[in-house]
């Protein structure tokens, strides 16, 4: 049993009426405990609709959809799924739902009906793995974007969950926010083995993911290891490498094999060895 | 010259305790048929000084004159923005007519044109924005996809016929996709409106379409550079909140191990190090 | 605008600050009821004397106003931020006051002027006096009230007053959570009104002239949008919460707990000993008005 599984999932959005939009078909992937996934693809593929069927905030309309076994069609399963996995949004103001830092980020332990020593502990411990704990008495107007979605992942934290979705919530950020959440994400899955599905439109966030799934026009057009950033099909739909990966395979295909490689750096030291 | 700024200052809520300076004595000049770019952190000041530029915030200190009117004398605010329009980030959130004509008619509406003229400018702007105003004029811009409403948005900015067109990151938000493709419509649209300033967070953008760019930090001008000279300015770049390019950036970690290459694009680089390769082996 | 957090909470570790946000609104409840106590002049002349009246109210009025001063100096709210808060009421204040007395009509044994229904006579003018600064008074309290505490205290503060109500099925924690919400989102509201309202200036768009419906009817470009994104808001922040475990007021706990110190006990006995003294210049208590107003009467 994988941790989390999409069988045959389909989702459309004002079903049965003239605007119907399908945007998920016929979807099937499976994902780990452990892994760090990206969902990668156009706006518009449907990576966002997965991101909500992955805790039961939208139910699949055909297959099924299961958070270690548990059916996220059965209501008397929803609680324990969304303990289990958590969502990071894309727009930061829109997920905060106290005006004191520590306040908003206790609203998920609370809802947990733990005690509140628990909780207090469960807080500070989140502000301080996303290194916010000093921010915790102020109010999040003054924040930048980067700290504020900080806020928002210690939100997700504090409520323990085994996977956290990080739904586009790069995308408002400017560079300094974006690596700071990139940072954040990878140590969380490196140090404390969480699982983490970065749903993004950058492939350079994608590079630093061990597992890919590209969505196209609601479905599952590829998937595998990182690897699959040198997939031919990836630049056919449409999708544009990260530069380290377009610039590996051109010289590989002049005669000059640099190999596979990831990063900036992976491809520097890689030019320098086949020199 | 399209706009000129000189000891530009401006101060939030002076008098009281969350009094902030957000520009302090900024002097540059953007010259007719720029393609200017503005860097910076995010509280840098950027936005406070575009706003200034078709009178959103009024001049408090220092003296501006834009499309040769004198900001800080009176002057005819309409024809300042009409010829200065101004694209603010996530455009599309202020799109509010029943119809794409309607909106985007808006306005020329405003400047009293005659109804022949609101429809012929609402024409063109929309064809301008590579929409198919047949097709579109008459939807409502609220069913539309993310990508048509910006650029109905930005339609609704170009009908008002502007000479210098100014952007608030106007790719925020969108996929590569769109972004390349929102680049090159400003392109597009710089053969009629031939000047355009933007705001931008990417420096792989603002170095492979801007002349020239300012960098604030702190609600200082640190300079006015071309997109080569600023990127062997590395601390500048870093302290603006910027990661180099990475093309750029690539060059950089192949000098550091004693490779000479220096290039500006994705082509340049492989051009490069391929040619040292070639040399290395013949 | 953006800079200045929402509401006109002064940031401080004072006593006040920190006192019971519950114990703070009842306080300031029963100093809504004290004001409501002090008599106008009507119902005093019937049975006492002017001099009586003005020195019962008087004294009452400077009680009220030292237990203000001093709340104020504990808090270390600056004294001029609790004086402005009148700023709003002022001119309500001054018209209602310019009527009482220019129709007063009530006893009154020294008149000024009068013709048809305007009559100006002394017992007006000190009832109208006295009318404003119990008006003044009125405003400045609760004032104090939010200077000294943050909104999120004053709802979580209010939903545990209103907890009894539960009993009737009153939605009180539900209540108390839209309020909070509403807090967070008022400044996200304004940022964006004003981003939306520079966005349609930029197109030339005029709010400033026009009779009152050629304004109203241009401000529809700014309403749509305003609308459509706090729908958005409101249903992206419904999946933000759904997806953080939240099932209603069923099985949740609160991290902070509203527990009663020793600050609150003086906090109160402070307030019941103004109250008490205050009541005791209004009701002649052990005739302390009548006496002092004696006093009064053989100095003069």
């Amino acid at each position: 049993m994988s941790f989390i599984e999409f069988d045959n999932v389909s989702y459309s959005y004002s079903a049965g009426t003239k605007n119907e939009v399908k945007a998920v078909k016929n979807v099937s992937f499976s994902i780990e405990k452990g892994e760090l996934v990206a969902l990668v693809g156009h706006n518009g593929s449907g990576k966002s609709t997965i991101a909500k069927l992955m805790n039961g905030l939208l139910l699949p309309q055909s297959g099924l959809v299961k958070v270690n076994g548990l059916d996220t069609a059965d209501k008397k399963n929803l609680f324990d799924i969304r303990k289990s996995v958590g969502i990071v949004f894309q727009n930061p103001d829109n997920q905060m739902v106290a005006t004191i830092i520590e306040d908003d980020v206790a609203f998920g332990p609370e809802n947990l009906g733990l005690d509140p020593k628990e909780i207090r502990e469960r807080v500070d411990f989140a502000l301080k793995s996303v290194g916010m704990y000093e921010y915790r008495e102020d109010a999040p107007f003054r924040l930048s974007g980067g700290q504020k979605q900080r806020i928002a992942i210690a939100g997700v934290l504090a409520i323990c969950p085994e996977a956290m979705v990080l739904d586009e919530s790069t995308s408002m950020l400017d560079p300094t926010g974006k690596k700071e959440i990139m940072e954040v994400v990878t140590r969380l899955n490196r140090e404390k083995g969480m699982t983490v599905i970065m749903i993004t439109h950058f492939m350079e966030e994608a590079a630093l993911c061990d597992k890919i799934i590209v969505m196209n026009d609601g479905s599952v057009a590829l998937s595998g290891g990182r690897q699959t950033l040198y997939d031919d099909r990836l630049v056919e739909l449409g999708l544009k490498l990260p530069m380290s990966c377009s610039v590996a395979k051109r010289l590989n295909k002049s005669g000059m094999n640099v190999g596979e490689v990831y990063t900036p750096e992976q491809l520097a030291e890689a030019i320098c060895r086949s020199l | 010259m399209s706009i000129v700024v000189k000891d530009l200052t401006y101060i939030y809520s002076p008098g009281t305790p969350f009094e902030r300076k957000a520009l302090d004595g900024v002097t540059f000049t953007i010259e007719d048929g720029d393609f200017f770019g503005i860097v910076g952190r995010t509280g840098s000041g950027k936005s406070t000084l575009i706003s200034h530029f078709n009178g959103l915030i009024k001049l408090m200190n220092g003296s501006l004159i834009v499309e040769g009117i004198d900001l800080s004398e009176k002057y005819d605010y309409k024809k300042l923005r009409s010829q200065v329009g101004m694209v603010f980030q996530y455009p599309e959130y202020q799109l509010f007519d029943e119809t794409v004509e309607k909106d985007v008619g808006f306005g020329p509406k405003n400047l009293g044109l005659s109804a022949a003229e609101i429809a012929e400018r609402a024409k063109n702007a929309i064809e301008l924005v590579g929409l198919d105003y047949r097709e579109i004029k008459d939807r409502s811009p609220f069913e539309l996809s993310g990508g048509q409403m910006r650029r109905v948005a930005l339609a609704g900015v170009l009908a008002m016929k502007p000479k210098t067109l100014i952007l608030d990151e106007p790719t925020a938000g969108l996929d590569p996709k769109g972004k390349e493709e929102i680049m090159q419509l400003l392109l597009r649209i710089k053969r009629e409106c031939p000047t355009i300033v933007m705001i931008s967070h990417n420096m792989d953008e603002v170095s492979s379409y801007c002349n020239r760019i300012a960098v604030l930090g702190g609600g200082k001008l640190k300079g006015v550079f071309s997109p080569k000279e600023l990127f062997d300015k590395e601390e500048l770049v870093a302290e603006a909140g910027l990661s180099l390019p990475m093309p750029a950036y690539i060059s950089k970690l192949l000098v550091e191990r004693g490779l000479n290459v220096s290039a500006s694009s994705e082509d340049e680089l492989v051009q490069s190090i391929l040619s040292i390769w070639g040399a290395k082996n013949a | 605008m953006r800079d200045v957090s929402f509401g006109q909470y002064y940031p401080s570790k004072s006593v006040v600050h920190r006192m019971d946000a519950r114990i703070k609104i009842i306080i300031s409840l029963c100093y809504i009821v004290l004001l409501i106590l002090v008599p106008t002049i009507d119902r005093f002349l019937d049975k006492g004397r002017l001099g009586d009246y003005i020195v019962s109210v008087g004294a009452t009025f400077i009680v009220i106003i030292l237990f203000l001063l001093m709340v104020t100096l504990i808090s270390k709210v600056p004294p001029l931020k609790v004086l402005k808060s009148v700023k709003s009421v002022i001119f309500l204040v001054i018209f209602t006051a310019v009527i009482l007395v220019l129709f007063y009509g009530g006893t009154s044994n020294h008149i000024y002027f009068h013709k048809g229904i305007i009559n100006i006579s002394l017992e007006g003018i000190i009832n109208s006096i006295a009318m404003a600064i119990r008006l003044f008074l009125l405003v400045m309290g609760p004032s104090l009230l939010t200077l000294t505490t943050t909104p999120v205290e004053l709802t979580d503060g209010i939903e545990s007053l209103l907890k009894p109500l539960k009993l009737i099925k009153v939605p009180v924690h539900e209540i108390a959570l839209i309020m909070s919400i509403a807090l967070r989102l008022i400044p996200n509201l304004i940022e964006e009104a004003d981003k939306i309202r520079s966005a349609q200036k930029a197109r030339c768009a005029d709010f400033d002239s026009g009779n009152i419906f050629k304004r109203a009817k241009a401000m529809l470009p700014i309403l749509v949008p305003l609308l459509i994104s706090s729908f958005r808001r409101a249903d992206e922040l419904a999946y933000a919460m759904d997806s953080r475990c939240y099932r209603g007021a069923k099985g949740r706990t609160r991290m902070k707990i509203m527990r009663l110190g020793i600050r609150d006990l003086f906090g109160m006995l402070f307030f019941a000993a103004m109250f008490f003294v205050a009541l005791m210049f209004i009701y002649d208590f052990f005739g302390v008005s009548t006496a002092l107003a004696n006093l009064a009467y053989s100095l003069i």
